[in-house]
């Protein structure tokens, strides 16, 4: 697969970046260099996150051939969603405290993070709950969908409106973008390493997904 | 099976007077047990008083006030709202209700239904807890917008989820756990803006109750939608 | 994963970039009259300096934050090692991972 091989040499690249390459951020110092892991990381769970809606609704709305095994796709997806959820939350708490004091301050940004938490968390209870009941991939995929409908309310609009502890006052003061050319570099090289490792994870997901149900079909 | 609806020669009414039969049926039967409505009242009604006895009478901050209210109301709620789905499960009406009537018209029956019984139990909770707990209200009339809006949109939020929970068992915090994360931020504006109401700030009131009207049309439109792949077996 | 899958994501993962990165947002500073000035633990006054230092161009270097200079780059020689360490070690399991699955496939389309 080509996609291992582009992740493979630009993950460690884009780490090289980060640490030697980027100039530290002016107010934060070398500890401002989290933001090339942070935000590339929270951008992926919420990217993971409409994924998995997204492939929910196929699997309601769409009954054709072409796309097969979109609920265990889904599944997959909320899967990688959630570990990127928790490392978000827990780089984010890092710097929360490195920057102001105290590992967590319900900042809107913080907080539409955790609720996307509680919905990960909650998908995961509705479906070992549901076992292995024959409308178990409907049920959750209606839950996903319910949930991709309001989230991203929460996610986009809460923060936008209500003023926040995130650093867009410290880096962008005049609501314009104030990253230098390096960090803007690196920011982009990060944020397409940590692309292409959901996707690439995703992909192997899938591919076992598909094995498992070849197998158990053979089984029968 | 699951996108095709039932025809009906009269058109539109059938589906109003399924509804119409079904929020009675819902009623009748909840009020020969009140076991929904019990149980909710008498959860808010232990909290409050557990919590004015503690306090020793002395009056809380407005913010305080408002988060307490809200989290009785909310945990009565958890107790109550899933009701209307469990117990048809339970007493094994669920099939008949499948066969018999739209899908359609069985989501806006139990949403009436629990959009009913949730504003029974604040019309109820909310003058105890304000006596009990010394509230000094500020400015009734947004208050009670505030608590009536609230009250719609969790109880819209919570009806398509109460469908799901029945399907799984209905047993446990299973309801509590999968409702939370959605009605966390509608809990966020409630309790801000009813503490505003309490305390007479209510500046920016309007915006908040904006937002949990646009909130429960939001909710209740897409809950519409999914509602039969919930209800229906394929 | 096919091509349409492909192209979805990409869209997503694009949308949310554009959305999450800070670039201009229609957000006001009239903070004192927000819902959220009554619930944020953190005092004003450390939101205070850290807008006090944004607005300070012409300061280069902050020397009251440590690593902030151009000597703060072999201090992050050592943690840059260690990352790589544990990237490599994740790069190889997924590799070996890779190539089970492979095999596995293979397997089973043999049969």
């Amino acid at each position: 697969m080509r996609i291992n091989w582009i992740l493979h040499i630009l993950m460690p690249v884009s780490i090289v970046l980060a640490f030697a390459w980027a100039p530290p951020v002016q107010a934060l110092g070398d500890a401002g260099r989290i933001i090339f892991f942070h935000v590339p990381v929270a951008i992926v769970s919420v990217a993971a996150f409409l994924l998995s809606g997204l492939l929910s609704i196929l699997y309601l709305f769409y009954h054709g051939e072409r796309f097969p095994m979109l609920a265990e796709k889904s599944h997959n997806s909320a899967c990688l969603g959630m570990l990127f959820v928790i490392l978000t939350v827990i780089t984010g708490s890092i710097w929360a405290r490195i920057s102001w004091g105290s590992f967590w301050n319900w900042d809107p940004r913080e907080t539409s993070i955790v609720i996307l938490l509680l919905v990960y968390i909650a998908y995961f209870s509705l479906h070992s709950a549901l076992g292995r009941s024959g409308s178990r991939d409907r049920i959750t995929a209606v839950y996903l969908i319910f949930a991709m409908a309001m989230v991203p309310f929460f996610a986009f609009i809460v923060p936008r409106v209500y003023p926040s502890l995130h650093p867009d006052p410290i880096i962008n003061p005049d609501r314009q973008v104030h990253l230098e050319e390096r960090m803007k570099l690196t920011l982009l090289a990060s944020a397409v390493s940590f692309m292409l490792l959901y996707f690439y994870m995703f992909s192997i997901m899938n591919r076992m997904s598909i094995l498992k149900k070849k197998i158990g079909d053979r089984h029968e | 099976m699951i996108l095709q609806r039932r025809l009906s020669v009269k058109g539109g009414s059938a589906l109003g007077s399924e509804l119409v039969r079904n929020i009675i049926k819902d009623v009748r039967v909840e009020f020969r047990s009140r076991s929904a409505l019990g149980v909710a009242l008498v959860f808010a009604a232990v909290t409050t008083l557990a919590v004015s006895m503690v306090s020793g009478g002395v009056p809380f901050e407005p913010k305080v006030q408002a988060i307490l209210l809200w989290l009785i109301m909310y945990f009565s709620a958890m107790n109550g709202l899933a009701h209307g789905f469990t117990r048809e499960a339970d007493q094994g009406t669920e099939l008949f209700l499948r066969i018999h009537s739209d899908p359609d018209a069985v989501y806006l029956s139990k949403l009436i239904f629990n959009i009913s019984l949730f504003m029974l139990v604040q019309c109820v909770v909310t003058p105890v807890f304000a006596v009990l707990m010394q509230v000094d209200v500020k400015d009734t009339v947004h208050l009670v917008l505030t608590v009536a809006a609230g009250g719609l949109a969790t109880a819209s939020a919570v009806t398509l989820l109460a469908a799901m929970v029945a399907k799984a068992g209905g047993r446990g915090p299973l309801f509590t756990v999968i409702s939370l994360p959605l009605v966390l931020p509608v809990l966020w504006v409630s309790i801000t803006a009813t503490g505003r109401a309490i305390s007479g700030t209510a500046a920016q009131g309007s915006r908040d109750l904006l937002f949990l009207l646009a909130f429960s049309g939001m909710v209740i439109a897409i809950s519409f939608i999914l509602f039969r792949f919930v209800w229906l077996d394929e | 994963m096919n091509k349409t899958g492909t192209v979805l994501f990409l869209t997503i993962f694009l949308a949310c970039m554009t959305a999450f990165m800070p670039v201009k947002n229609f957000r006001t500073h009239d903070r004192s009259s927000s819902a959220c000035a009554t619930f944020m633990q953190v005092p004003g006054s450390t939101l205070h300096a850290a807008e006090t230092a944004a607005t300070l161009p012409s300061e280069n270097e902050d020397r009251s934050v440590p690593g902030s200079g151009d000597s703060g780059i072999s201090a992050m020689l050592p943690v840059m090692a260690v990352v790589l360490v544990i990237w490599f070690g994740i790069a190889f399991f997924l590799f070996r991972l890779d190539r089970r699955i492979n095999s596995l496939e293979q397997e089973l389309h043999e049969e």
